[in-house]
């Protein structure tokens, strides 16, 4: 069975962006629109690899989402961010809140690929 | 209790939101080259544009990005949707219009000050004229991408606050020491 990643990115394009290319290479991939839909898919597919999260969406932003999830435990899915946001104090503010890694807009697909295959593993 | 008050836009600021629009179209593989301001065209092609708003402890604005459709639909990094192409196209601009701003963001380092940012709103017409608000810093830059025009407006107005905030957080100064993490870039903690 393949590793599952969830997507979280209230863009369309980038969510298609971030799908085509670990679809390509045999990731199975849920997708979510914002920080609420994020968590729940989080909470609900305990099991899946990794989630990708934007930072600035509508309603609940990745950063809030992911202090949700801390508070709660964390749970045992690791998230990265993939954002257009650089600010130190961000990334930092999702390193104490448990984030594995910081990924800055546009990305190129090697390096998302090699990213994620370090974290959640080869599909 | 706040005010709305006239500011300039900083020469850094011009030259690092140039700077992000044709690092954006370069990193399509397109080259964009800063021409001088004009509105659109009258009888111009059908256009498509995205405004992000802003806003700081002492300051407060919008970016916007217009360009012809058809450029947009060029630099689409998926397939294009058959079925709702202009719903795509629409997220699309919204997303450039957002990557512009984060690059800006980046560019000018812990000197911009920190800023909350709204979701992209999009617009779509024909020799769409921006305008800026009354009392707002204005900087129109054009560019011409693949032989089209493409028009960006970063408007801001100063907010004097209670506590005595520098109205323009940005300068010309140097950069601060802190490091920004730049496009592409990857951090693994």
């Amino acid at each position: 069975m393949a590793k599952q990643i969830i997507i979280i990115d209230d863009s369309q394009t980038v969510r298609q962006e971030v799908r085509l290319v670990l679809v390509k290479a045999g990731y199975e991939i849920i997708e979510a629109e914002d920080g609420l839909e994020g968590a729940e898919a989080i909470r609900e597919n305990q099991g899946a690899s990794l989630a990708i999260c934007d930072v600035n969406m509508p309603g609940l932003g990745g950063l809030e989402m992911l202090e949700s999830l801390h508070a709660d435990g964390g749970g045992a899915v690791p998230v990265i961010m993939l954002t257009t946001e650089g600010r130190p104090d961000l990334i930092a503010r999702a390193r104490a809140n448990g984030a594995k890694g910081w990924m800055v807009k546009p990305f190129k697909p090697q390096m998302l690929l090699a990213t994620v295959a370090k974290i959640a593993g080869a599909p | 209790m706040s005010s709305a008050m006239e500011l300039q836009v900083p020469r850094s600021v011009t030259e690092h939101l140039s700077g992000a629009v044709v690092a954006f179209f370069a990193s399509h593989g397109v080259t964009c080259e800063p021409v001088a301001h004009e509105d659109g065209a009258e009888d111009g092609p059908s256009e498509l544009g995205a405004m992000v708003g802003f806003r700081g402890k002492a300051i407060r604005g919008g970016l916007a990005f217009v360009a012809p459709k058809e450029l947009i639909a060029s630099l689409l990094p998926v397939p294009p949707d058959g079925a709702r192409p202009e719903n795509q196209l629409r997220d699309w601009t919204a997303e450039i219009v957002n990557q512009i701003f984060g690059r800006l963001k980046n560019k000018l380092g812990a000197r911009a000050g920190r800023f909350q940012i709204g979701a992209p709103v999009c617009f779509s017409g024909r020799s769409i004229r921006l305008a800026f608000l009354p009392g707002a810093a204005g900087l129109p830059l054009a560019f011409v991408a693949n032989g089209n025009l493409v028009r960006v407006h970063l408007d801001c107005v100063s907010v004097e606050t209670e506590c005595g905030a520098h109205p323009w957080a940005i300068t010309d100064a140097p950069p601060a020491a802190a490091r920004i993490v730049a496009e592409g870039d990857v951090l693994l903690f």
